[in-house]
């Protein structure tokens, strides 16, 4: 058994780092299945370019970022309560009081990591698949400027098909103060 | 009219191929005179066993409406076999890939200028053409349907300004995922519209940017919703686009405010064909009123053929869990983009991403 166990390690060594489990988020059961719209209790969050992670409340600036192919985005997702490392599905948007249109939004894997404090965030952060990417701008959903003004950030987290979160706040979508190109693009037409 | 005449090369890679082929062969499209619009080819090109080329090719609309804008509602685009996508964008804002740094090339009835992706990366690199409305696109090479013909509605048109500046964008693949039997090549017919079409086609191009294909996360899926502009839109065509690790694409109409993915009775596109991907046109899906367009794109890792050295050197993440990230090298990463044509077109056409 030893043996084997030593193998295995060695195994282990040879072939780097094990890749990340991708297993569901354990959800406390509050009596329905896969939990209710609040079962989950989380944070909202944003990343930066630099990849530091910043718990957003209401009327924060978040910040536009750059996107690969052009465009600007907003990374969000969520720290949720869980001591585990595993995944929930996120929906990320961005959406005009005024007139009620979701201006940008993304659906993806949220991948969280235990921090050990009881609390789990997303791994990478700044790596921009790390959470939703919420493509802002250019918009064809409002004429108003994005950058400066302020908008409702929504998160919804599902696990299992089945909705365990669901965080709104006001958010100011905020280019950064050397980003004319960012300046220019988000600032209404 | 007279036939565009295929070259020696074309020819003998045709006569090279053997009896399997026959009795395909490649495609020959007409001529277009003046009176009736225009007409664009690439040259011929090789592609190398192994080899992944993309190549630019830009050209302004010829004036053949005396002055007037260019009203276009009938298409017609050819590629030869081992065609990944054939792309046409209007050029907004240069970056870094510039026209007037292109070599001479002689398109047909246009001459314009080429950089090639082998000699300028620049062609490769899509932030370049980020404001870059998308004109028409076809990724349809197959042996027996090198040809895609696209007559619009009734009342609606694509409409150009003479002298406006396009790119043609053309990839071919000659390697595990795509086959290029014989050369490279593309082309394409405008037609003018000549029954007083008013209605502008527009066109809408989304795309997710941040991808992660993995081995120990196999089955992943990205889906966005795009906005149209306030107002009633009509889609008339619609395609997606992915690697050989794409599953299944597919669209909604979507409301516009809503943040769940839309009912199935609202899916206008469904495809699981990466390689000769559905083009749905003839479609008439009215959209919400505040609406848009719904995409999603699932995919399934599967292990590359050469190894996963080369996609995890492309990934920025270094993890080392041989992970398709985006990108537009079809053996190495993924995408997930979003073609989509409705009419009526206000003030400009879309982006997301």
């Amino acid at each position: 058994m030893l043996l084997k166990l030593a193998a295995l390690g060695l195994l282990i060594a040879a072939t780097g780092c094990p890749a990340p489990s991708h297993n569901q988020c354990a959800i406390p059961d509050a009596g329905g299945l896969g939990g209710t719209n609040d079962s989950l209790e989380a944070e909202l969050v944003a990343a930066d370019g630099n990849g530091n992670l910043v718990t957003l409340h209401d009327g924060d600036h978040v910040p536009l970022m750059r996107a690969p192919q052009g465009g600007h985005i907003l990374l969000v997702g969520a720290r949720v309560h869980s001591d585990d490392t595993c995944d929930l599905d996120a929906t990320g948007s961005l959406r005009d009081t005024a007139s009620n249109r979701v201006i940008g939004l993304d659906e993806r894997t949220l991948y969280v990591k235990a921090t050990g404090d009881g609390w789990a965030a997303p791994e990478q952060p700044v790596d921009l698949n790390a959470m939703p990417n919420i493509a802002v701008c250019p918009t064809s959903a409002t004429t108003a400027a994005i950058n400066g003004n302020p908008y409702q950030l929504e998160v919804s987290i599902s696990s299992g098909g089945a909705q365990v979160a669901d965080l709104k706040i006001t958010a100011i979508p905020t280019c950064a103060t050397d980003d004319t190109y960012c300046s220019q693009e988000c600032s209404g037409m | 009219m007279r036939t565009f005449a295929l070259s020696l090369v074309s020819v003998i890679a045709l006569a090279a191929c053997g009896d399997n082929l026959d009795p395909v062969a490649p495609w020959i499209l007409d001529t277009v005179e003046p009176a009736d619009g225009f007409w664009i080819r690439t040259p011929e090109f090789p592609v190398a066993s192994s080899a992944e080329i993309q190549d630019c090719y830009f050209f302004q609309v010829p004036d053949v409406a005396a002055g007037a804008d260019l009203w276009v509602d009938h298409t017609t685009l050819a590629l030869n076999p081992g065609s990944h996508h054939m792309n046409v964008f209007r050029v907004k804002t240069i970056v870094s890939l510039d026209p007037a740094t292109g070599a001479p090339v002689d398109m047909g009835s246009v001459h314009g200028t080429v950089i090639r992706g082998a000699e300028n990366a620049e062609c490769w690199k899509s932030a370049n053409w980020a404001d870059w409305p998308l004109v028409a696109n076809s990724q349809q090479s197959a042996l027996d349907k090198q040809m895609f013909d696209w007559q619009l509605p009734q009342g609606v048109a694509a409409r150009f300004h003479p002298g406006e500046m396009l790119m043609l964008q053309i990839h071919y693949v000659n390697a595990t995922d795509q086959v290029t039997p014989w050369v490279g090549r593309g082309g394409i017919n405008f037609y003018r519209s000549k029954d007083n079409d008013t209605t502008e086609l527009g066109t809408l191009f989304a795309t997710q940017q941040n991808i992660r294909v993995c081995e120990s996360n196999p089955t992943p899926h990205y889906s966005g919703a795009c906005a149209l502009p306030p107002g009633t839109h009509t889609v008339v065509g619609a395609n997606g686009h992915f690697h050989s690790r794409g599953t299944r694409f597919q669209m909604w109409a979507w409301d516009g405010t809503s943040t769940v993915k839309p009912d199935d009775t609202q899916r206008f596109y469904d495809n699981t064909n990466w390689n000769e991907p559905l083009m749905e046109t003839d479609m008439n899906v009215q959209l919400p009123a505040t609406g848009g367009v719904w995409w999603q794109c699932d995919y399934q890792w599967s292990p590359p053929e050469a190894g996963c050295d080369a996609v995890n050197a492309a990934d920025k993440q270094g993890a080392n869990d041989c992970c398709y990230t985006f990108g537009p090298k079809v053996e190495t990463s993924e995408h997930c983009n979003a073609f989509v044509y409705y009419y009526p077109k206000v003030d400009e056409d879309v982006s997301c991403f």
